[in-house]
């Protein structure tokens, strides 16, 4: 960490976007815990991240379906809390829930609300967020033809650290996508609009849904 | 509530396979398939792969035949007892005998629990069991003796006095010795009973469960299975699976089968449904 960083006061010093299938939630889990490897790599990018960036609050960025009528609250923040957990992090966590289908005024609003939860030292923003779910026959969306461009679009987003390229994505072409983490990762791109750099540490789609797990490193003061 | 078998302790709501070993050369299903000792062993090998709790090694098919006296009893099932017990030590033993003496050779040879399918014709069997610490089956025949066919049997309530002679052996044995949690109870399908009967014992399966005693079935291919559905022997596993999956969700925690593959995946099922067990593997939905 450079001297300047560090007096990178009230800047976010990087987030971490993670894949947030509800399969690594432990109710869910079969006697195979076929989630855990996803969620067990999450917590060491969580640990890495952490011990790298030494943040003095966690500010989680979830999606929520506005439709959904259950009161289990959003699989987002669940799994968000869960690798908290299992990375060992006391201390304060904020939790800001997005609607899946967010218009750009909701957006603008969450990112607002993330920012005021920035804190002397800086905070790290978890983005527990997955692209398409139609990109196979057995995906869960069934196949779309669209959604290998929309993914490839996004995932060279995320890599270059390229915040404006994930504003610009087609916000009702994710809906039709299922591209549940559509909406917090354009949270993180309003709150982040230059990271310093950016890297995709894993992607795959091993049941048609493109799961990333990325860093991007905070702007400058 | 638990119950012991060998070393193991089981809940109230485990569903447990008991895999048929027969040493006969004339039993009504697989009819001499495992008389061969290679065979009975591969036997063995295979049920233990396919998830077998329990072997149950017989000795004298259920059906009337030619008498087999103690003597040779013993000679098919005892040293056999001793290769399973050298070659599986944890597996848990079974041998389905009526006779005391044959009780205790086997007992004295490794088993773990004496299956008394012919309910109580040897009355000094449970006390080889209280002396062994094994486990006992009580099972309930009408009282028709060992190797006979029911023959214009009548009840005035066929789960009561299925219950009653159960319960009342059950303490018998346990006032014997043999301990309260190594005890199980058998309704018998098909022993004393017409199809009717059967299909009553099966229906009310949860008045047995409700006696706090683990219940035991064994309906395996038998004849009520084969006359409910006007199928021949070869050709009553649906009925048989059907018939295990409506045991186990009434209650019944022990399940001697042939087929022991599908026998378990219908436990499996049943206790997943139930809620006592997770799915193997979950993705569905949940991507």
């Amino acid at each position: 960490m450079s001297p300047s960083a560090e007096q990178d006061l009230g800047a976010i010093r990087g987030a971490l976007v993670v894949p947030g299938l509800p399969m690594q939630l432990p109710e869910y889990a079969g006697q195979a815990d076929a989630g855990g490897e996803i969620r067990e790599r999450s917590v060491a990018a969580l640990v890495e991240a952490i011990a790298d960036w030494k943040p003095s609050a966690v500010v989680v960025v979830a999606g929520h379906d506005p439709l959904a009528e259950h009161t289990k609250g959003s699989v987002g923040a669940r799994v968000a809390r869960l690798l908290l957990a299992g990375a060992g992090w006391e201390g304060p966590v904020r939790e800001i829930s997005v609607p899946i289908d967010a218009d750009p005024g909701e957006l603008d609003g969450a990112a607002e609300r993330v920012l005021e939860g920035r804190t002397a030292t800086g905070a790290l923003v978890l983005v527990p967020a997955d692209l398409s779910a139609k990109r196979t026959e057995a995906a869960p969306g069934h196949f779309d033809e669209r959604a290998a461009a929309f993914d490839a679009h996004v995932l060279d987003a995320i890599a270059s650290g390229d915040a404006a390229a994930l504003i610009r994505c087609d916000l009702v072409l994710a809906q039709e996508l299922w591209a549940t983490g559509q909406a917090p990762l354009q949270v993180l791109a309003r709150v982040l609009p230059a990271p310093v750099r950016s890297e995709i540490m894993w992607s795959a789609l091993p049941w048609g849904v493109q799961y990333v797990r990325a860093r991007w490193w905070g702007r400058k003061a | 509530m638990t119950f012991r078998l060998g070393r193991t302790v089981f809940d109230s709501d485990a569903r447990l396979v008991m895999a048929i070993v027969n040493r006969t050369p004339d039993s009504f299903y697989d009819k001499g398939a495992t008389w061969d000792d290679a065979a009975a062993k591969d036997r063995v090998r295979l049920v233990v792969d396919q998830g077998a709790d329990i072997v149950d090694i017989g000795g004298i098919k259920a059906a009337p035949g030619v008498e087999i006296d103690a003597e040779e009893e013993k000679r098919r099932v005892v040293d056999f007892v001793a290769w399973v017990r050298g070659t599986f030590p944890d597996l848990i033993i079974s041998v389905d005998t009526w006779r005391a003496e044959v009780g205790r050779a086997v007992c004295e040879a490794g088993a773990d629990l004496l299956n008394d399918a012919w309910g109580g014709a040897d009355p000094e069997l449970p006390a080889v069991a209280a002396e062994f610490g094994a486990a006992l089956v009580c099972t309930h025949t009408g009282g028709v003796p060992p190797r006979t066919r029911p023959f214009r049997i009548e009840y005035d309530d066929v789960v009561d006095d299925i219950r009653e002679s159960l319960v009342e052996q059950a303490e018998r044995a346990a006032a014997l010795g043999v301990a309260r949690d190594r005890i199980l109870i058998d309704p018998a399908h098909d022993f004393g009973k017409n199809t009717y009967h059967s299909l009553e014992a099966t229906r009310r399966l949860g008045e047995l469960v409700a006696t706090g005693w683990p219940v035991l079935v064994s309906l395996s291919n038998k004849d009520f299975v084969g006359e409910t559905l006007d199928k021949p022997v070869g050709e009553r596993l649906t009925g048989t699976l059907a018939t295990t999956a409506v045991s186990a969700w009434l209650g019944a925690n022990v399940f001697r089968a042939h087929e022991v593959a599908e026998t378990r995946q219908v436990l499996d099922m049943v206790s997943s449904i139930a809620g006592h067990r997770r799915p193997a593997r979950t993705v569905r939905g949940l991507q």
